[in-house]
């Protein structure tokens, strides 16, 4: 009896849409997250989705659309807009770059949460955006979600192929890319919009609290198992996948989880395993 | 080939380098000696353009640097470099060819070929598809030469190379120094062994944040000139 249940749970469209959404995002996230890990900024992707939620709130209050596009683009606005202030803050000097990081989190995610007030107001879409945008909610996902993050992990993973030794060399030895002519601002500067357009497809489906966590797991799970680039940025890449759509199956099937919390449970999980047992890991 | 003027290089305020002017000839070995703290490393930067300049120009082959990024490699020391990061050996000799390849355009094998003669020439082609954080303080070094091999520059710029390098390796370093001459390269090593300076260069730089003598080793490296240098 429950195995037909399962049976026909699994041949639901519905469940393959959201499979594909968020297998998707993990998978670019799980890449990226590599980059984000190798620049030793694993704070970053906490800052950039804390930031992309206000403008995440203002595309909607705006346009009144739950659009992917319309969130995804307010909110990648509002995290260049906290992003250059961190970098604005730490290259003053005034101050260190994680107390900027920190910083513009907080202020940028309060204001979030202000403006979430009002959009509390506007009759129960209100409640289900709150509930969305800070947990994440990958059953509200639609085939059209699921299209815009398709083609924006296209984009972003094509950019990856593309400049693949670029960001490479930047990442690991910044100086000597210098003064082989590269101009390391822009390639940083591309890695750094390729994080934050993931960060903000992925506010709706793991929500703003937890995605950075997608971002960074997966590639800290891989590290412990390959000392290899290409290894490490795709074993990163199927981490993520596959526990973003391990961790939103278990949202779909479990009354009330939301899905943020859901798939960093499962990543923890796989983090704990491969620190432990991990080729590199605690206890090799 | 090389021809510095009047180069001046500041930290928030505070000079580091002062008025150096030299000029370095095609095939020519140049060591830079100096206490600990006198701004060596700060000057090959500066060549570079890792850090900028205060005043001064730095031209080679009468134009500027940054028209021959291709022609100059530079080697830094090895303790700014991150061996836990998850790259092969290989992978990391070469890096030396990405600045001639360019935006977009991948290692082919040609490019693999001549990472395993670099490799070969530095005795680390064994330790290829080892990762970097396995290899020894000399061969981490050596790894650094060999991704500078790479580059087929015209100009080298080294910083420390053979610190902390056992006799072996220096022993390698050395003789790749000596080929590197014989090809016509330029190459300009900070070094502290002045013994060492003696036998194997051609010119040698006492540097104490600014030129104090620049010649050949014999007539430079005096116990007068070395005392002034160190006790400035």
């Amino acid at each position: 009896m429950t195995f037909d249940w399962l049976t026909a749970y699994l041949f639901d469209q519905t469940v393959w849409v959201i499979m594909a959404g968020t297998g998707l995002l993990g998978l670019t996230a799980g890449a990226f997250g590599a980059f984000a890990l190798l620049r030793n900024q694993g704070m970053l992707g906490d800052a950039i989705a804390h930031a992309a939620l206000p403008g995440t709130v203002i595309a909607f209050l705006i346009t009144h659309s739950k659009s992917a596009v319309c969130l995804c683009g307010g909110g990648v606005l509002s995290a260049l807009l906290g992003i250059c202030l961190v970098e604005c803050i730490a290259g003053s000097g005034f101050l260190k770059r994680d107390v900027a990081i920190g910083v513009i989190l907080s202020v940028f995610f309060g204001i979030g949460l202000v403006l979430l007030t009002i959009v509390q107001k506007y009759p129960m879409q209100g409640q289900a955006l709150l509930h969305r945008l800070l947990f994440g909610n990958a059953a509200m996902m639609t085939i059209d979600d699921v299209w815009v993050i398709a083609v924006v992990a296209l984009i972003l993973l094509s950019v990856l192929l593309l400049f693949w030794k670029d960001f490479l060399i930047v990442l690991f030895d910044a100086a000597y890319a210098r003064t082989l002519g590269y101009a390391v601002f822009k390639v940083n500067g591309l890695l750094m919009i390729a994080i934050i357009a993931i960060v903000a497809i992925g506010l709706q489906t793991t929500g703003g609290v937890l995605m950075s966590t997608l971002l960074l797991a997966p590639a800290a799970a891989a590290r412990q198992w390959t000392h290899n680039f290409l290894p490490f940025i795709v074993l990163s890449s199927l981490f993520g996948a596959s526990c973003a759509m391990v961790g939103s199956l278990a949202s779909t099937l479990i009354d009330h989880l939301p899905t943020g919390p859901a798939i960093v449970l499962v990543v923890g999980v796989l983090l704990v395993c491969s620190l432990v047992v991990g080729k590199y890991g605690v206890y090799a | 080939m090389l021809t510095v003027a009047n180069l001046n290089v500041a930290y928030h305020g505070i000079v580091v380098v002062q008025d150096v002017s030299l000029t370095v000839s095609a095939g020519t070995l140049v060591a830079i000696v100096g206490p600990n703290g006198a701004g060596k490393t700060t000057l090959l930067k500066a060549l570079v353009g890792l850090v900028p300049r205060v005043s001064g120009v730095v031209t080679l082959f009468g134009k500027p640097f940054s028209a021959h990024h291709n022609l100059v490699a530079y080697v830094p020391q090895r303790s700014g470099i991150d061996w836990h990061f998850p790259i092969t050996v290989f992978e990391l000799v070469l890096m030396g060819c990405y600045g001639r390849l360019g935006f977009l355009r991948r290692p082919s094998e040609h490019e693999h070929e001549r990472a395993r003669n670099a490799l070969a020439a530095v005795d680390l082609l064994a330790c290829a598809d080892d990762h970097i954080g396995s290899l020894s303080g000399g061969q981490q070094q050596r790894a650094l030469v060999a991704r500078a091999l790479m580059q087929d520059a015209q100009l080298y710029l080294m910083d420390e190379p053979l610190a902390g390098v056992d006799v072996m390796a220096q022993k390698t370093i050395m003789n790749l120094l000596q080929q590197l001459r014989a090809h016509g390269k330029a190459v300009i090593v900070v070094h502290h062994q002045v013994e060492q300076v003696h036998h194997y260069f051609d010119q040698a730089l006492l540097f104490n944040r600014t030129c104090v003598a620049y010649g050949p080793p014999a007539t430079v490296l005096e116990p007068s000139m070395l005392q002034i240098t160190y006790c400035k």
